[in-house]
C-alpha cells in the first residue's frame, strides 16, 4: 500500500475515527501476508477490505485534487516488516512483537513509527522501501537463489537484518547465511559493543528472555565492510518478550522490559550505525 | 524658385528635415474641401446680418472695409479649424554605404588542397579587384573591416598590401554584423559583403539575431567541405582542487575529423610523466565522443595535468592536441557534524555515503525523548550525553566542522553557539545543510532568532505537504557539480525525475531574497512548482535546505532499479564537500573557479576579504599582481562587487604560460593579508573544433536577409546578385498650418485692425 495512503489511515487513527482500525487491518490483510491465524479473517473481511481500499483511494484522490495542503504524517515514518520465508518455519510467530516495539520506539525514543505487523517476501518489489527486516520463527528457513542474491544486494547497500531465533531455526539460518556470505563468519558480538549500550545499558551483553536448551544467550553478527549487516540473537527469544502481556504468562515484567530495551537498542543502532 | 519656396517654408517655421529639393507640393484640409465649403455656406447668412447691422458708418467704403475685416477673420478662423496642411515631397539621400567584412579568425588559416582560406580572400580582393568592381557597380566606395571576436576597420592600403592575419581566437558573426550596422546606420547600408568560412563559434546565434535585420548579407564562402583532418581534445571545467586520498573525476571531449581508426588513444600526464592511457571510441558517423577518467589524489602538492591525443601528419593544427590544467591536492579532512532531533534512517545512510570518502569524518548528536543525546564520533557510537558540548573557548565541534547538518533540532539547542556558527558561515569556513525535521523550522523557535537569517526561506507559516513528490532539476546545465549525477545533461535531468518519490515536502510561502532554487518538485502550487532544494549564501558560506524527504530512498530504493546507490553517494559526498567550501584560513582569499584560462578571453578573479573576526569587510583596498615566465608583470585593481566582502577584477590573458596571482588587501592603510593562486593560460582552440566551412549557415542567413551566397572563387558572380537601389529616396513631410505661430498672429490682426478703425472714427 502506498505510504501516503497508510499515512492517511494513521491520521484517521490519530483522529479517533472508529472505522480506521478496521479499514487499515483490512487493507493490510489484503495487501500483505499476515499470519495464518488472521488469514481466516482475511477471507471474511476481504470484501470489506476492497471496499475500504476503494473508499480511501477515492477520498484521497479527491482530497489531493481539491487541496494540495493536506497534512499527512511527516517524512520517514519507521516500519519494520518481517520476512515471509519458505521452508516450513512459522515466519508469522510473535505477531504482536514488532507493533509493540514500534509503539515503544515512538513513546520512548521520539521516533515516528507505524506500528504494524507487516510481512514481505524477499522477492517483493517493496523490499528496498524498508531498510530494516525482522526474521523469526521456529523450524526450517529457506531462501532460493534469487532471494539469496537479493538479500545480499539489500544488505550490501545499507539494509539491516535482525534474525531472532524463537527456537529451532539455528541450523537452517546458519546454512542460509553461509549461502549469502560464504566468506564471512557469524561472529559473536562482545558485550562492549555499542549495540548493548546505545540507549539502554546491558553490561553483560545480550539478555536472556526465554530458556530453551540451557545455553547462554549469544548475539552473532555478520560484519560487512565495517558495518553490522546481520544480527542474529540466539538462545534468548527477544521477540517473545516483546509480545503482548499475557501471551507468555511466565514472562515477568522485568524480563519483558529487558527484551524491549534490548530491541530498542537494536533498532537505534541499526538506524544510526 | 525651388530654393525660394524652401526658404519661405523654413521662415514660416516648417521643419523640412532631410529634404533638400522639393519635388511636389499639395495643399489639403483636415475636413476636406467640401466640409469647408459647406461650413462657409452655412455661415454665409451672417454676412448679410453683419452688413445690415453695420449702420453707423456713413460711407459705403468704410462700411465695406469693416464688414470685410470681420468676415475675413471669421472665414480665417473656420479655415484654420478645418485643419489646413501642406504636403511637401522631396528627395533625400539613401543607401549610400556598403560594408565589406573579412574574417580574420584562426580558422581562416586552414589550408585545403594547398590553399589557405585567407589567401583565397586575398586573391578575390586583389587579383580580381573586387572592391573596385563593387564600387563601380553600386557607385559606393565600400568600407572594409576585419573581424573575428571584434571588428576593426581596414584601409585600402591594408587591402592592397593585404596585411590581414588570421590570428583571431574566435568568430562572432552576430557581433560583427551588429557593430557594422550600428556604426554605419542600418538605413544607409546597401548591404554587407562577408568573406568568411562561416565558422561562428561564440556569441548569440546569428540565425536568431541577424535574420531580423533588414541589411542584406552577401557571403563569399572561403573553404572546401570534407577536406580537413584534425584531432582535438578539450576538458569540461577541470577541477582546481583535489583532496588527498580521494579520486576526482575529469570530463572532456575528443573531436576527430576524417580519422582512419575508430578510436583515439589519450595520454594523461602528471607533471609531464605519463601515468594513464585511455582509449576513446568514436561512434560511427560521429565527429566527437565524451570521455572521463578518475584522477587519484595520492600526494599533496600542485600538479600540472595534461591530456593529449596523438599528432596526425596532415592535421589542421596541433595546438588543440593537448590541454592542461593545474590541480592542487591538499590534505584536507571533511568534518561533518550532524545534529538530529531523533533517530532516523537519514543518519545511517548519510554515514554510509560519507564512509566512501577516506577523508570524511562524521560526528553526530541525536536527541532521544528523555533529553539524552546519542553521540557518534568518527562514525562510531560513543554512548549518550545529557548536554552535547558544541563549542568551547579552545575550539569545540562547531569550530572544527566543515559542514553541519541540521535535522529538526530546536533553536534553543543552537542558541549558545549561534554567534560562532554565524561567524564561521559568513567567513566561508562552514557550510550548512538543513534537512526536514518533524516540524517546520518556524515552529522550532527559529522565527525571530539570530539564526533566522541563515535559512533560505522566511520561516513563518511553514507547512508539511504530505503528497509524494519527485525532485525536478530546474536547470539542465546546473552549475553545481553535486547535481551532475550523470555525464549527459539531458539524461541527468531525466534521472532526477525518475528518483524514488519523497513522502512530501515542507512549503514556506516566501523565499529570502538572493535564494535560488536548485531542485523544484512535481508538487504544483498556485503559480509554480513547490521548491524542493534551495540554496542561500551567508557571506562566503553556503546554506542548502532540503524541503522534502526522506533523502535515503534516493539511494536505497534505487538499488533494485539498476541505478545503484552510487548516484546517492556521489550526491551526498559532493554536496557536503561543496558546502564545506574550504576557504583559506585567512582574511584574504582568492576564489578561482578554474585554473585554466584562455588567451584573449576575459577571466574574472574574485577575492574575499574579512576582518579579524572573519566577518566580510567592505571598503578594503584590494590590489593584485600577475606575474609569470615570459609575461610582463601586471597590476590589477579589485573593485567591490555586489556582495559584502567580495571584490572582483577582470583580466584578459594575451599569451600562453603559467601565471601567479598575488592579492593584497588593506583596510585603513593597514595590511590585512595576502593570498596567492596559480593559473595556466592556454590557446583557445575553438576555431578548430569544427573546421568545416559552414555553407548551410551562410546560405540561410543570406536567404533570410535578401542577400546571396557564392564561393569566394566565384566572387565575380556576386556582383550580378547585388542590386543597387537609387541613391536617393522620396520622402514626404506634412506641414500643419495650425502649428505656425504666424498664422495665429495674422488672424488676430484682423479684429485688432477693425477695433482700431472703429476707435479712430468714433464708432465704438
Amino acid at each position: 500500500m502506498p505510504v501516503y495512503l497508510m499515512n492517511y489511515v494513521n491520521q484517521l487513527v490519530e483522529a479517533d475515527v472508529s472505522e480506521a482500525d478496521t479499514a487499515r487491518e483490512s487493507l493490510d490483510e489484503c495487501t500483505f501476508h499476515i499470519n495464518s491465524t488472521v488469514s481466516v479473517r482475511v477471507k471474511r473481511h476481504c470484501f470489506a477490505g476492497y471496499f475500504a481500499t476503494a473508499v480511501f483511494v477515492l477520498v484521497n484522490i479527491i482530497a489531493m485534487l481539491t487541496s494540495p495542503a493536506i497534512v499527512f504524517a511527516q517524512a520517514g515514518t519507521l516500519v519494520v516488516p518481517r520476512i515471509q520465508y519458505d521452508g516450513g518455519g512459522d515466519w508469522y510467530t510473535d505477531p504482536t512483537s514488532m507493533p509493540n516495539l514500534l509503539k515503544a520506539a515512538a513513546a520512548q525514543l521520539n521516533i515516528l513509527t507505524r506500528p504494524d505487523n507487516l510481512a514481505i517476501r524477499v522477492s517483493d518489489t517493496e523490499l528496498f522501501s524498508y531498510p530494516m527486516l525482522y526474521l523469526t520463527g521456529h523450524g526450517n528457513v529457506k531462501f532460493d537463489e534469487v532471494e539469496i542474491n537479493r538479500l545480499v544486494t539489500y544488505l550490501d547497500n545499507g539494509g539491516f537484518l535482525w534474525i531472532d531465533d524463537c527456537y529451532g531455526i539455528d541450523r537452517s539460518i546458519r546454512r542460509e547465511l553461509k549461502k549469502m556470505y560464504p566468506e564471512l563468519q557469524l561472529a559473536a558480538i562482545p558485550a562492549d559493543h555499542p549495540i548493548f549500550h546505545t540507549v539502554f545499558d546491558f553490561p553483560k551483553g545480550l539478555p536472556k528472555v526465554h530458556e530453551h536448551d540451557g545455553k547462554p544467550p549469544v548475539a552473532y553478527g555478520i560484519f560487512n565492510k565495517g558495518r553490522l549487516a546481520v544480527l542474529y540473537t540466539f538462545e534468548t527469544d527477544i521477540g517473545c518478550g516483546l509480545e503482548d502481556q499475557g501471551v507468555h504468562p511466565e514472562d515477568k515484567p522485568e524480563i519483558r522490559e529487558q527484551a524491549l530495551h534490548m530491541a530498542l537498542n537494536i533498532l537505534v543502532f541499526a538506524m544510526n550505525q | 524658385m525651388n530654393a525660394t519656396i524652401m526658404t519661405v517654408l523654413r521662415l514660416l517655421g516648417f521643419d523640412m528635415g532631410a529634404i533638400h529639393h522639393i519635388e511636389s507640393m499639395r495643399f489639403d484640409l483636415g475636413w476636406g474641401w467640401a466640409g469647408l465649403v459647406l461650413a462657409l455656406i452655412a455661415l454665409s447668412p451672417f454676412v448679410v446680418v453683419f452688413y445690415r447691422l453695420e449702420n453707423k458708418p456713413r460711407t459705403p467704403l468704410l462700411r465695406t472695409v469693416l464688414t470685410t475685416l470681420r468676415l475675413a477673420f471669421f472665414f480665417g478662423l473656420v479655415t484654420l479649424l478645418a485643419g489646413p496642411k501642406l504636403s511637401v515631397s522631396g528627395a533625400i539621400p539613401q543607401k549610400n554605404k556598403l560594408a565589406v567584412l573579412i574574417d580574420s579568425s584562426r580558422s581562416m588559416s586552414i589550408s585545403e588542397e594547398g590553399k589557405v582560406r585567407l589567401d583565397m580572400v586575398r586573391d578575390a580582393l586583389n587579383r580580381e579587384h573586387l572592391l573596385d568592381r563593387l564600387e563601380k557597380k553600386t557607385g559606393i566606395a565600400p568600407a572594409v573591416f576585419s573581424f573575428s571576436g571584434q571588428v576593426a576597420p581596414l584601409s585600402r592600403d591594408d587591402i592592397s598590401s593585404f596585411s590581414v592575419v588570421a590570428d583571431g581566437n574566435q568568430t562572432n558573426l552576430t557581433r560583427a554584423v551588429q557593430e557594422v550596422t550600428n556604426n554605419l546606420g542600418e538605413g544607409n547600408l546597401l548591404g554587407i559583403v562577408l568573406f568568411t568560412d562561416g565558422a561562428h563559434n561564440t556569441g548569440d546565434n546569428p540565425l536568431d539575431v541577424l535574420t531580423r535585420r533588414r541589411t542584406p548579407l552577401y557571403f563569399l564562402g572561403a573553404g572546401k567541405s570534407g577536406m580537413s583532418q584534425d584531432l582535438s581534445i578539450s576538458l569540461d571545467h577541470p577541477p582546481a582542487i583535489g583532496y588527498l586520498n580521494s579520486l576526482i573525476k575529469v570530463r572532456g571531449e575528443v573531436r576527430a575529423w576524417r580519422l582512419a581508426s575508430e578510436a583515439v588513444d589519450l595520454e594523461i600526464k602528471k607533471d609531464g610523466k605519463i601515468f594513464q592511457t585511455l582509449r576513446v571510441p568514436i561512434p560511427a558517423g560521429e565527429h566527437k565522443a565524451d570521455f572521463s577518467f578518475n584522477l587519484p589524489c595520492d600526494a599533496e602538492g600542485s600538479f600540472q595535468i595534461s591530456v593529449s591525443v596523438p599528432h596526425l601528419q596532415e592535421e589542421l593544427t596541433w595546438d588543440n592536441n593537448e590541454t592542461s590544467f593545474l590541480l592542487k591536492v591538499v590534505k584536507d579532512r571533511l568534518q561533518v557534524l550532524m545534529l538530529s532531533d531523533g533517530p532516523s534512517w537519514e543518519q545511517g545512510f548519510l554515514k554510509a555515503a560519507l564512509r566512501s570518502d577516506p577523508n570524511a569524518h562524521f560526528t553526530g548528536f541525536t536527541r532521544l525523548k528523555d533529553d539524552r543525546w546519542l553521540v557518534t564520533e568518527d562514525f562510531e557510537f560513543k554512548g549518550t550525553v545529557v548536554t552535547p558540548k558544541l563549542s568551547s573557548e579552545d575550539g569545540g565541534l562547531i569550530d572544527q566542522a566543515d559542514t553541519i547538518i541540521l535535522a529538526g533540532v530546536n533553536e534553543s539547542f543552537l542558541r549558545p553557539v549561534a554567534d560562532v556558527l554565524q561567524r564561521r558561515l559568513e567567513s566561508g569556513k562552514l557550510g550548512l545543510l538543513i534537512l526536514p525535521g518533524s516540524h517546520p523550522y518556524g515552529d522550532l523557535g527559529f522565527t525571530g532568532s539570530s539564526l533566522e537569517s541563515l535559512f533560505p526561506v522566511e520561516l513563518h507559516d511553514g507547512a508539511w505537504k504530505g503528497v509524494p513528490v519527485n525532485p525536478v532539476l530546474t536547470l539542465k546545465d546546473a552549475g553545481y557539480a553535486f547535481l551532475h549525477l550523470l555525464d549527459d545533461p539531458n539524461e541527468n535531468q531525466d534521472f532526477f525525475r525518475t528518483l524514488p518519490k519523497w513522502d512530501g515536502l515542507y512549503f514556506y510561502p516566501r523565499m529570502r531574497p538572493g535564494s535560488e532554487i536548485l531542485l523544484s518538485s512535481t508538487l504544483e502550487l498556485p503559480g509554480s512548482p513547490a521548491p524542493a532544494m534551495l540554496h542561500h549564501r551567508v557571506g562566503q558560506g553556503h546554506v542548502v535546505m532540503l524541503m522534502g524527504g526522506p533523502l535515503w530512498p534516493m539511494g536505497f530504493k534505487s538499488v533494485p532499479t539498476g541505478k545503484g546507490i552510487k548516484p546517492y553517494t556521489a550526491f551526498v559526498v559532493n554536496l557536503l564537500k561543496w558546502l564545506a567550501n574550504r576557504r583559506e584560513d585567512a582574511q584574504v582569499s582568492i576564489d578561482i573557479p578554474s585554473t585554466q584560462m584562455f588567451v584573449g578571453q576575459p577571466a574574472t578573479f574574485r577575492v574575499w576579504v574579512s576582518d579579524s573576526a572573519r566577518r566580510p569587510l567592505d571598503n578594503a583596498q584590494v590590489t593584485g599582481i600577475l606575474s609569470g615566465t615570459d609575461i610582463q608583470q601586471t597590476s590589477l585593481t579589485f573593485l567591490a562587487a555586489g556582495e559584502k566582502g567580495l571584490y572582483e577584477s577582470t583580466y584578459v590573458p594575451f599569451r600562453r604560460g603559467n601565471l601567479e596571482l598575488t592579492v593584497e588587501a588593506k583596510y585603513q592603510a593597514s595590511k590585512l593579508g595576502e593570498a596567492k593562486g596559480r593559473l595556466l593560460v592556454e590557446l583557445p582552440t575553438v576555431e578548430f573544433d569544427d573546421p568545416e566551412i559552414q555553407v548551410e549557415l551562410m546560405t540561410r542567413l543570406a536567404s533570410a536577409t535578401g542577400g546571396a551566397y557564392c564561393p569566394v572563387e566565384r566572387a565575380g558572380e556576386l556582383l550580378d546578385l547585388i542590386h543597387p537601389t537609387p541613391g536617393v529616396k522620396i520622402e514626404t513631410k506634412i506641414l500643419e498650418f495650425r502649428d505656425i505661430p504666424l498664422t495665429l498672429i495674422a488672424l488676430l490682426l484682423l479684429p485688432l485692425s477693425e477695433w482700431w478703425i472703429r476707435r479712430r472714427r468714433g464708432y465704438s
